[in-house]
């Protein structure tokens, strides 16, 4: 989906990230930025809530979705 | 096909799982939704200025910073909330930057400013205290997964400014004198503020659709008691007074709710209770200082506008003319309709991306017509190429808040 901006335009990306070495992945929220160096800094700055060991965006435009909740069981 | 998608999602609800996305809800639930995280992102996102103007009486470096990443911590919790009403539809530009201040929907304390840093740190241990209630509710009831998700960084986070405000009340009461005198003050006046934060009793509120569709899973009368029961204590624990004291396992106010506030002085009269009438006119003629905490961030953005240079204000002035047509049969324009998708550039060519809210929608003929003259007189613009789109299909979901307002106005439900 694309958002409005009234200056360029952007994309939506997700951030994964965890704690430590031991848990997986997770995704821990979104960022809409026009390029990924600033997407990068959004994440860095909104989502700073812990000490990650990992953290990794990734444009949602690239997420190939297989189904989604309620289709698999219909 | 709306009755068993709608039976489909009563199921869900009634199942306790969660909601994912727009195509699970009904419409009546995507409203309620919206409505309450459009209180949600502007709580968080008023709370910044407001703190800026108290943190920047900060009595050290230290104690600034402090101020500062509770501020950043807000904007990120507005963030979220703004983010998932992005992901519904709306503009969040629109939303922060372009709405009257008296639009923004927050409780009325964060319009009395807080003018030191004393009073700063009694709103994180009250107004805080009572965000971690009704953001504590709502993480542990919410039914739209996104949501209940996201709240988990500001649950921990509101935690953090809820210690600050407690360690330096602490502080200052064991300070004395004068600093205790003057936290004694703000308490005073900031208390029966936050006790109002919670609205009004059950008892005069209208039937309520976010405890119906889970968007929260307490009442007023449930949260009110549970705020009463963290700050009465521990105010009593660092030796300052509260108007409210414990009855067996409940609190009592000790003044009539509710009461008259003079917001310019920062005085309760307790000997002049007044209506919830008058409480409700209060709060929707805003408080002192609304303009103006909205305007700290409104007014930075539409200085920036123009400092972006050229190459973008074709595209700003083609929206600007887009959002001055008219649907012929409503009074509201295209752009708050919802209805423009796309708008690009090819040199001398605009080309728009266009849906319309039906299919053989008999308007769609006078609706091109009018954005192509319109476009084509403005500066730049040579030719006009309309794409007529339908996926995605357009929903009512689309149109901005000023639209539905605009709607509203007119007499349409939406």
């Amino acid at each position: 989906m694309g958002f409005v901006r009234v200056h360029h335009d952007v994309q939506e990306y997700e951030v994964f990230a965890r704690k430590t070495r031991l848990e997986p992945l997770r995704q821990v929220g979104a960022v809409v930025a026009p390029d990924d160096e600033l997407a990068m800094a959004y994440a860095r700055a909104t989502y700073d809530e812990e000490r990650w060991v990992e953290m990794m965006i990734v444009p949602k435009a690239a997420v190939i979705q297989l189904w989604a909740p309620g289709e698999a069981e219909a | 096909m709306e009755s068993s998608n709608s039976a489909a999602f009563e199921g869900l609800l009634k199942r306790g799982e969660l909601i994912e996305s727009v195509s699970e809800m009904t419409p009546d639930y995507l409203r309620e939704l919206k409505h309450t995280l459009i209180v949600s992102g502007d709580t968080e996102l008023i709370s910044a200025p407001a703190y800026y103007l108290a943190a920047r009486k900060a009595p050290s470096v230290n104690a600034f910073m402090t101020g500062i990443a509770i501020i950043q911590d807000e904007l990120a919790h507005a963030h979220i909330a703004y983010h998932i009403l992005e992901e519904l539809g709306e503009s969040q530009e629109a939303l922060i930057f372009k709405r009257d201040p008296k639009a923004f929907r927050y409780p009325y304390a964060f319009d009395v400013p807080l003018e030191s840093w004393t009073e700063l740190v009694v709103a994180n241990a009250m107004y805080d205290q009572a965000g971690f209630c009704l953001l504590g509710d709502i993480h542990e009831q919410c039914s739209y997964g996104p949501w209940k998700r996201g709240l988990v960084k500001v649950m921990a986070e509101e935690n953090f400014h809820l210690r600050n405000g407690r360690n330096w009340s602490k502080r200052i009461s064991q300070a004395g004198g004068a600093a205790k005198e003057e936290l004694q003050r703000a308490v005073d006046w900031m208390f029966p503020l936050t006790v109002e934060w919670f609205g009004l009793p059950d008892n005069l509120k209208q039937h309520s659709a976010q405890l119906d569709y889970r968007l929260k899973g307490l009442t007023n009368d449930q949260l009110r008691p549970q705020w009463l029961s963290t700050v009465v204590p521990f105010m009593a624990s660092i030796g300052i007074q509260v108007p409210a004291h414990q009855e067996n396992s409940h609190y009592v106010l000790d003044y009539p709710f509710p009461s008259t506030f003079d917001a310019e002085a920062k005085r309760w009269d307790f000997n002049d209770p007044c209506t919830w009438d008058d409480v409700l006119s209060r709060w929707r003629a805003r408080g002192p200082r609304n303009a103006e905490m909205v305007a700290l961030f409104q007014e930075s953005f539409s200085k920036f506008l123009p400092q972006r240079g050229r190459e973008i204000s074709l595209q700003q002035r083609i929206w600007s003319a887009l959002a001055q047509i008219d649907d012929p049969e409503m009074p509201i324009n295209l752009v708050d309709l919802g209805v423009v998708y796309g708008v690009a550039l090819e040199g001398r060519t605009v080309r728009v991306r266009l849906t319309f809210t039906a299919m053989g929608c008999p308007a769609s003929d006078m609706i091109i017509g009018d954005i192509r003259e319109r476009l084509l007189a403005e500066p730049g613009v040579d030719e006009v190429a309309i794409d007529v789109v339908w996926d995605p299909p357009w929903s009512s979901s689309r149109m901005t808040v000023e639209g539905r307002e605009a709607l509203r106005a007119w007499g349409l439900s939406v």
